[in-house]
């Protein structure tokens, strides 16, 4: 589809990226904030948690702590990213051009899903000293690597729609995480699964494993065609 | 009028060329209960300037929302320059530019950036020389591109800011820049929602000048503002639109209505009492002018740029630099203490 006389809708996704990426680059306000929030969950994680003795228990509860620290951390940055397009009204500016709306949606799902890799490239390897250094790297790290992009790309997708949606109202850092947990449980169940069968290993990968990630692939799939439809609905209500 | 409804209504993406400009049919626009817009009703001629009067919630920034599809009208029909708001949204707006009292420019990008990126999006140069060189203007390889972003910061007085980022900009410098940015595509109706709201006399002056070399440079281009500021409103004004709680109380061409009538009905709009004396007297105010704003307004051009669209529609040069509006603004305190003192004698006069 194609909008403003000879773009395209790719070319718009391009120019589009290209701003949210340099915006966040001058002011790192979505990964700094993000980044140090991340960081210091972990050190609250790791200080509730010191007193543990069985050490099995911490590596299957790991899942569930980086699952948990990626949805507040995600949170957070979702409800700012969209911060500088509130401000002085961009956001209008943008729908204004003519271009198929859904692109701004696009756009920003790969914005916040890069921003969310970032942070996740700072934080799993500090995850991985904290809580599961007695594993063997080389058989968790590449299982691992699927359930956390699969469930990444959700947030992002998912968030994105949802955060648009909040960033009119009054309420929206509380209305944002009342929308989203509710809505990405699906998702979270599946890739807390998938993250567990992982790390803890055992005959539980052949049975267990595939189906958690392709629950979430699925999800993403579905959800990410759901919200790239609605946009437009969405952005223009 | 039938006919380029119905040709729009048969599907037509092309838009009627010789359609007004605006032309609405028993518009309304409710919010839950309570209708902003109420079988509004009016035709606008190609090449006019309406301004938009009414008190606070009359429902004229709502009318000027639907008209460039930021909203979605309840009922009604409405076309713009020929294409259907519902039918030919998308093809509508790449001949709309919105100045708005909000610049919705980013505030972390700079003034360069925000309009490169606008000049991109809305393809900017693209039928000259291409997709592959528009994806490249942005490193200078488009001449098209760039040529109308140094015009247009040439134009606004702002290209010795241009690198730095908006954030730091004074209301007035964002205004200019937003000016830019909405004109960036040469738009064919140009929608003004309170576009003077925040702005020192100086900035005035300079918005007041670069409206009138944009409805210089291309007599069709049709303008749509929305105002309280009745001396100004009515000084640009080929057309008035007066609305009161969602209806139109008065429409119909400046010249033709007469002082007496509009003044009537605006007072009435308002709620208050009619008081031709006071009307009077807020007409006959002298303007903020290069003139009496007293000081070196009648500065140098920006000699910085080079334009190299010479076009009539891009040749907005002759603005004065921004270097010269920050000494003028120090300079001209007795204008800004007159002018506040005149904005004041106007709330006056309306109370």
């Amino acid at each position: 589809m194609s909008g403003s006389k000879g773009v395209s809708a790719f070319k718009h996704y391009r120019i589009l990226l290209a701003k949210d990426l340099r915006q966040e680059f001058r002011s790192k306000e979505m990964l700094s904030s993000m980044g140090i929030y991340s960081i210091l969950v972990l050190i609250v994680f790791g200080a509730t948690l010191a007193q543990t003795s069985a050490k099995v228990d911490i590596v299957q509860m790991s899942s569930g702590l980086i699952w948990a620290l990626l949805i507040f951390t995600s949170l957070l940055g979702l409800n700012r990213s969209f911060a500088h397009e509130k401000e002085d009204a961009a956001l209008e500016g943008l729908l204004l051009v003519p271009m198929d709306r859904s692109v701004i949606y696009l756009a920003k799902a790969t914005a916040n899903l890069l921003f969310l890799v970032v942070v996740e490239l700072i934080v799993a390897p500090l995850f991985y000293v904290f809580f599961l250094s007695g594993s063997e790297l080389s058989i968790t790290l590449p299982l691992v690597v699927w359930p956390l992009l699969a469930g990444t790309a959700g947030i992002a997708g998912i968030g994105t729609l949802l955060a648009t949606i909040a960033i009119n109202t009054r309420g929206r850092d509380v209305l944002l995480a009342l929308l989203f947990i509710p809505l990405a449980f699906p998702l979270l169940y599946a890739c807390v699964s998938a993250t567990t069968v992982a790390v803890v290993g055992g005959a539980a990968i052949d049975f267990a494993y595939v189906p958690a990630l392709a629950l979430a692939m699925g999800y993403d799939i579905v959800m990410l065609l759901v919200s790239w439809l609605l946009y437009d609905y969405v952005v223009s209500a | 009028m039938k006919t380029s409804v119905a040709k729009t209504a048969s599907n037509s993406i092309a838009a009627d060329q010789d359609a007004p400009a605006i032309f609405v049919k028993k518009l309304s626009k409710a919010f839950g209960a309570r209708k902003a817009l109420d079988n509004v009703s009016f035709s606008l001629p190609r090449g006019s300037f309406l301004t938009i009067f009414g008190h606070n919630g009359a429902g004229k920034s709502t009318l000027l929302r639907i008209l460039a599809t930021l909203a979605r009208s309840s009922g009604g029909n409405a076309e713009v320059l020929g294409y259907n708001l519902v039918q030919n949204p998308e093809s509508l707006r790449a001949h709309i530019g919105l100045i708005s009292h909000k610049s919705m420019l980013y505030l972390d990008l700079t003034a360069e950036e925000n309009l490169l990126i606008a000049a991109r999006l809305y393809g900017v140069g693209a039928m000259n020389d291409g997709d592959s060189s528009c994806a490249d203007f942005a490193r200078g390889n488009n001449s098209d591109c760039a040529a109308r972003v140094n015009n247009l910061l040439s134009a606004v007085g702002l290209t010795s800011r241009r690198h730095d980022v908006v954030r730091g900009f004074s209301r007035g410098m964002t205004q200019r820049l937003a000016i830019a940015r909405a004109l960036i595509h040469n738009p064919r109706l140009v929608l003004l929602d309170e576009p003077y709201s925040g702005l020192d006399p100086n900035a005035v002056v300079v918005l007041d000048k670069l409206i009138a070399e944009v409805r210089e440079s291309d007599n069709k281009r049709t303008f749509c503002m929305v105002s309280h500021d009745l001396q100004k409103g009515l000084q640009m004004a080929t057309h008035v639109l007066i609305l009161e709680r969602g209806r139109v109380a008065l429409f119909g061409e400046r010249a033709s209505l007469g002082d007496d009538n509009i003044s009537k009905c605006y007072y009435a709009s308002l709620g208050i009492q009619d008081d031709s004396a006071k009307f009077k007297d807020i007409m006959a105010r002298p303007q903020d002018t290069p003139a009496n704003l007293k000081g070196d307004f009648a500065r140098p051009k920006d000699t910085s740029a080079k334009p190299k669209d010479t076009s009539p529609q891009a040749n907005l040069s002759a603005m004065p630099n921004d270097t010269s509006v920050q000494g003028n603004l120090s300079a001209n305190n007795d204008a800004l203490a007159r002018s506040t003192s005149q904005q004041n004698q106007g709330k006056e006069a309306l109370r």
